[in-house]
């Protein structure tokens, strides 16, 4: 483990704590104004400290001094170990990298895995509160299942993985309640930890203490150690590796906080890197930044789905606080969820986004409070099953203890809807398979297959089931590509290449703090002109900014020390993957799921067609634009009057033409957003 | 909103919260035996560290120092 980070096993510590006060959450901002009159010299040689002991940290750039008398920031030891080979590399240790490597390793490999922070901790995965499966004894027929997938995707979901879901969600699910990922507690609300759902008034610490043997975030690092998986964590995958047959052959990544290039030779690498985000606003996708979508596009691979843009909400008076609606659902238990979603129930549901109608006809400031999820609410947040009313059934739904409800949304900016984006393995594929011999891709935002459409469809809590299947999947069919393929080797030339890359920022003396360009692109991507309700003047302007920041920082992001080096990189991929969003919000002239334009406020049929991406062949160029049909299966009977197709009736202006009479139809689209019921997307 | 130090003297060094962090905000002095908040500005103020620490030496700020900007609101 060359780069485990010192500490004891995580968690461990907190099992032994005895419960603590409820009010240890909060503490006042005010004790953290440094002190006065400080007179430290900052000489990088010879570093003196003021009379309170304080020492001017000479390693960091000026801005990240720690302040209330923090250490200054501590010079992390380079790994001992730089080079490592094995048969299988897994880049990203969510649901998708944790399965993609216990396949491997499970059919016999040598894995190693590789994370930016520590698998369990990073990315989405340490935050779902739901998982679903397909009950093939209770669910609807399969032919039904599939008009229920299609009518609630806009006709734009991927049928093939879909059946996949079907056939293995179930064995997926036992997989993961065996690994202990799924345990039962009490809820929050009925112990004596609860207060009020606000996590300044609940004692969440203790509550997580007092459950701290169920915790499901400790089941991923045991999951790989137990299965030999050796984990280099805080390393960042930078790029991957061909060889001369153009087949992939490892990776080059970098242990950021030494600022130390590894490399890993393998017969064969999953990337399984999550979605991304500019910077998150209340939902925690942690360190995801469209790394696989950048590293797919410099090599070649079709890039898919970034059109459509995330829903998640965020609260209106503590925007950047993650844990504020997300904290019963952190510590609890993970719920069972799922079930046939009618097409009663679909119909009944139809009705403009309340994304759309709050931010174009204004926010709901009744619900600007605490308002409080009660945990059985109808809508998407509620199973299916329960929802069906057979109290039999275990998928009893996402019944978190009620906490404030995010009512903004936007809480991802950047981010692209769960499993429509990444790298375009085609239509026939259900393992991850790219056209790269010996990489494959799995997971939320990096393989972008589209099980859930354009909006996440009606299966809640069915990403983290699917995201687990396809990495398993993918592991699988890495394994056997590594059977048949000879001791890998990397040509030095590019590894060596990659490592200069990957250390570049270091040496720009000249240039952009990377953090200011992150703020720069979250102030021109943010706003829901770009994301919600978006039109072409809007898009283009958009995208000239991003060319303009794009020109001004490429390759002048600077570095003083490895956490810049990490963000240096990760800014890059977050420009391209906005570039790349703007375009293709451009190229679809239509409204489909989450991806709404004022200027074309329907669905057209004659969209029926994946965008992809590809890098040009000149590096100024524009991306090469192409559109893949989709099979007849997927897109329904085209004969079919267009309410019918598209019962959901997304957009004020769908809901005003097509919504049925008796429905209370509105008169006109401005209407129609303020009368129907929201919808809430969570 | 980010992570805050409450007790420097009650850290333990234990390392949790600068192996949990996804953002790279916490790091650990070896030397010293003390965690550090060395790059706050990249919290996401997800509370993992907080809930992790052994010993309550860290801690989420409740005050709001400045509002996000999201789609709108
Ligand atoms: C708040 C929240 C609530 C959710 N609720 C639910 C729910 O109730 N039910 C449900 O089913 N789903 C839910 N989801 C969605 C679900 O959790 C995700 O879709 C799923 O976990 C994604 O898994 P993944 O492995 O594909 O990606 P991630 O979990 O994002 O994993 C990606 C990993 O890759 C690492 N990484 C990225 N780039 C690199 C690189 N260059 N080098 C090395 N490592 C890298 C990251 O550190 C990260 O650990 C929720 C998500 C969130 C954030
Ligand atoms: S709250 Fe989350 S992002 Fe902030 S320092 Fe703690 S672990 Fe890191
Ligand atoms: S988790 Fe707590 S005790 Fe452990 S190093 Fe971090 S702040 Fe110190």
């Amino acid at each position: 483990m060359g780069a485990m980070a010192a500490g004891v096993a995580v968690g461990s510590g907190a099992s032994a704590q005895a419960k603590e006060s409820s009010s240890d959450g909060a503490a006042s901002a005010a004790s953290s104004v440094g002190d006065a009159g400080r007179a430290a010299t900052a000489d990088p040689d010879n570093p003196t400290a003021d009379p309170n002991g304080y020492v001017p940290d000479c390693t960091t750039d000026v801005t990240y001094i720690p302040q209330c008398g923090e250490y200054p920031t501590p010079k992390e030891e380079a790994p001992d170990q730089t080079e490592y080979s094995c048969d299988v590399l897994v880049v990203g240790g969510g649901l998708a990298g944790l399965n993609a490597a216990f396949a491997a390793a499970q059919d016999g490999k040598s894995v190693i895995l590789l994370d930016k922070s520590t698998p369990g901790y990073s990315g989405l995965s340490a935050w779902p509160s739901c998982t679903a499966y397909y009950d093939p004894d209770r669910d609807a027929d399969r032919e039904t299942w599939d008009k229920s997938m299609r009518l609630s995707c806009f006709n734009f979901a991927n049928l093939n993985w879909e059946d996949v879901w079907c056939d293995e969600s179930l064995a997926t699910y036992n997989r993961l309640k065996e690994w202990g990922w799924v345990e039962e507690h009490p809820r929050g609300v009925d112990t004596e930890y609860y207060v009020d759902g606000n996590m300044f008034h609940d004692d969440l610490r203790g509550y997580f203490t007092a459950y701290a043997d169920h915790d499901r975030h400790k089941v991923f690092m045991k999951v790989l150690n137990d299965n030999g998986v050796t984990v280099l964590d805080h390393t960042m995958l930078i790029d991957i590796v061909q060889n001369t047959d153009g087949a992939c052959v490892g990776g080059v990544a970098l242990a950021y906080r030494s600022s130390t290039v590894l490399s890993i030779t393998a017969k064969a690498v999953i990337l399984c890197t999550g979605n991304g985000v500019i910077k998150p606003m209340g939902y925690p996708v942690g360190a995801d930044t469209f790394d696989g979508i950048w590293i797919g596009y410099q090599h070649g691979l079709p890039i898919t789905g970034v059109e459509f843009e995330d829903f998640h909400m965020t609260t209106s008076y503590a925007p950047s606080n993650a844990l504020m609606h997300n904290s019963w659902q952190y510590v609890e238990q993970i719920w069972r969820t799922g079930g046939t979603v009618t097409l009663e129930k679909l119909i009944k549901r139809a009705g403009v986004q309340e994304r759309t109608s709050s931010y174009v006809d204004g926010f709901d400031y009744s619900k600007n409070d605490n308002t409080l999820m009660d945990g059985k609410e109808e809508g998407t947040s509620c199973s299916a099953a329960y929802a069906a009313g057979d109290t039999s059934d275990p998928r009893s739904g996402k019944w978190t203890s009620p906490n404030p409800k995010g009512h903004v949304y936007g809480a991802a900016v950047g981010m692209n809807v769960h499993t429509a984006s990444g790298i375009w393995c085609g239509i026939d594929d259900t393992v991850g398979q790219t056209s790269i011999p010996g990489l494959y891709v799995a997971g939320d935002g990096t393989n972008g297959c589209y099980v859930g459409g354009p909006n996440y469809g009606c299966q809640r809590g069915s990403t983290s089931n699917f995201v687990s299947l396809q990495g398993y999947r993918a592991g699988q069919a890495a394994s056997s590509y590594a059977d048949g393929v000879a001791e890998a080797q990397m040509p030095s030339d590019v590894v060596s290449q990659i490592g200069e890359y990957a250390l570049a920022p270091l040496s720009v003396t000249r240039g952009y703090s990377p953090s200011w360009a992150r703020e720069a692109l979250h102030a021109i991507m943010a706003p829901g002109w770009m994301t919600i309700a978006k039109s072409e003047d809007v898009l283009n302007a958009g995208l000239a900014q991003v060319l303009a920041l794009k020109d001004l920082v490429h390759g002048k992001l600077v570095a003083q020390n490895g956490h810049d080096l990490r963000l240096a990189h990760e800014v890059e991929h977050q420009i391209l993957a906005m570039e790349l969003k703007l375009r293709a919000g451009l190229e679809r002239k239509e409204s489909r799921g989450f991806h709404y334009r004022t200027d074309y406020p329907f669905c057209d049929d004659n969209y029926l067609f994946y965008i992809i991406q590809t890098k040009p062949e000149r590096e100024d160029d524009a991306p090469v634009i192409g559109h893949v049909s989709l099979p007849d299966r997927w897109v329904g009977d085209l004969s079919e009057p267009h309410e019918v197709r598209y019962p959901l009736f997304d957009t004020p202006e769908e809901y005003a033409t097509y919504a049925p009479k008796e429905d209370g139809k509105p008169s006109s689209a401005s209407d129609a957003s303020k009368t129907v019921d929201a919808v809430s997307s969570k | 909103m980010s992570v805050i130090r409450k007790d420097l003297e009650a850290c333990i060094g234990c390392g949790n919260c600068a192996k949990i962090c996804p953002m790279d905000v916490m790091r650990l002095d070896v030397e010293h035996g003390k965690s550090v908040i060395a790059y706050v500005s990249q919290c996401m103020t997800c509370g993992q560290c907080w809930l992790n620490c052994p010993t309550g030496s860290i801690a989420i700020q409740s005050e709001t120092a400045t509002f996000g900007l999201n789609a709108g609101r």
